[in-house]
């Protein structure tokens, strides 16, 4: 029974003590930050498992409620490890908003469960998505993306560490090295709530790329899909109006492969944006033009496409911010 | 090891079993289901070889190995039910019509259901065998890839007449949703022709989105019409699609409680030019909008009528009596 998550519960053991000291001694290892956010995302695997394997029935009545349990019972869980582990550290998650500290240098953001209408339906995927900030530059990340069926399911576990490269179950993975459009592989999504210009917008350019490539794909979580460019089996993804949490690790899991990530109309790029444009790299120059179009013309209709859903009390500025 | 060397003697013995009944003039349509299953077994493999090959070899000359597996897994798909049934007609996406075209039983078969996906590693693709017995599906079986490079997992589904469908050998059935707005649904688009239907079923994704939880586009439509018999997805529909995308599919809906209709309500077969299959439920409110989207490509001009009939066939294809 050698699976991954007693083996980092052992590495964490002796490890754990080596973080915490030098956390208190200032530097904190990126690596380390890693194997936490891996360990943080288990945890919430675990309960997203035990939900998902309820009888159908169950699940489906009141379903709105169930699911909330769920996204908060994982919140709850994967922040409480993080925050244990780091008590002096700030957390951000989807459903509880920011805590801990929030004017250290060092933010935890947490997706408890990216694709959560996909996981109503147990549809995959879906996933636990867990980034830390230091001064707002993601530095470690994880997200363990779900597939399979009911009673059956199995987890990928991407990883990453600034400077370390990005991990598919341990395996170190690249992004693809496909430079035109018209052999690529796209990745889109769209706002579930808000169906206003720029999701109408979104409909238009997918419209568009679908012509243009080999086709773009509608998963339904978005951490998943920029997990998949990171792995090259994607060419691209690109969104708006995500949240941090939905990016925090997507973000350094697509870096960290060789790929590329700025907002879609090519302003400063950060988790907080609300835009991005993920690529392989060599697709960003084709894609990119195309992409600020767009967000041009809804700025110019009134649209606001600055950052967002920034928590306060942060020691570090977020690049357009107001 | 035990059980599944039980497995496998009953498995051979059920062989014999078909061959006796066949050469009989009678075939257990339990036995057409078994076959099925076995012969996407034999597709599997072809496909799980290929596709763990190193990445540069797989996207060097990608056109010409994706041709490669697409041949390589009907071949060996195809060759196993003319071996099984030799007096039966066999159609494949790649070879078109062999053996006895006017026999009563006519076995269809996708060698790989979401090529482009399996080019990108990106899952899900699949196998789909299904077999028509004067042109009415009676039993079929579809094998759908999820995971990554050196990790597969395959989940097998299965249905044959009046018996029921099957996920891994364990019994499903379609979702209960009966309202749109709170239903996850599916489409997919044409990846070669982009003309009036293809901006027609942008039409119908954008609507739906709007209206739904979300459309999911998968690449795979066998797959997708798996999907809605196991009730992790409500409903799918497709234009232009082929027999062999839904031989199988169709059959795992209806066995599974479900509904499969041409969008525009004319009568229903695999080689009809759309679908829209359902949990039954969803196909009241859905299908009055497909039909009026067909009607209105109709009288642009667009063809509508079944397609891609091989010559031959014993059976005029006409609606099944179901």
């Amino acid at each position: 029974m050698f699976s991954a998550v007693p083996t980092s519960r052992q590495q964490l053991s002796s490890r754990g003590a080596a973080v915490q000291v030098n956390a208190k001694a200032g530097s904190v290892e990126y690596k380390d930050l890693m194997a936490i956010a891996e360990e943080a995302c288990r945890r919430g695997e675990q309960v997203i498992r035990e939900a998902a394997d309820k009888p159908r029935e169950i699940t489906h009545k009141g379903a709105a409620d169930l699911v909330t349990d769920t996204d908060q019972k994982s919140e709850k869980v994967v922040l409480g490890f993080v925050q244990e582990k780091f008590p002096d550290h700030g957390v951000l998650g989807e459903e509880g908003g920011i805590m801990g500290n929030a004017g250290s240098d060092y933010l935890w953001i947490c997706d408890p469960i990216d694709g959560t209408t996909n996981f109503t339906h147990s549809y995959p995927p879906f996933a636990v998505s867990v980034g830390v900030l230091e001064n707002g530059t993601p530095v470690a990340g994880a997200v363990v993306e779900f597939a399979g069926s009911q009673g059956n399911w199995h987890t990928r576990m991407y990883t990453a560490y600034k400077g370390g490269g990005c991990f598919l179950d341990g395996r170190k993975v690249s992004v693809s090295s496909e430079d035109s459009v018209q052999q690529s592989l796209l990745i889109t999504g769209f706002d579930q709530v808000e169906h206003g210009e720029p999701w109408a917008k979104n409909m238009d350019l997918f419209k568009h790329f679908t012509d243009k490539s080999r086709g773009v794909r509608r998963s339904g979580a978005a951490a998943v899909d920029m997990a998949h460019v990171a792995c090259g089996i994607a060419d691209a993804y690109w969104e708006m109006r995500i949240k941090a949490w939905d990016v925090a690790a997507g973000t350094l899991l697509v870096t960290e492969a060789g790929g590329t990530i700025t907002a879609m109309d090519g302003s400063e790029h950060s988790v907080f944006s609300r835009s991005h444009l993920a690529s392989n790299g060599k697709l960003h120059k084709s894609m990119q033009p195309i992409m600020q179009e767009a967000i041009k013309e809804l700025v110019d209709n009134g649209n606001d496409f600055g950052p967002w859903f920034i928590p306060d009390g942060l020691p570090f500025k977020v690049p357009g911010q107001k």
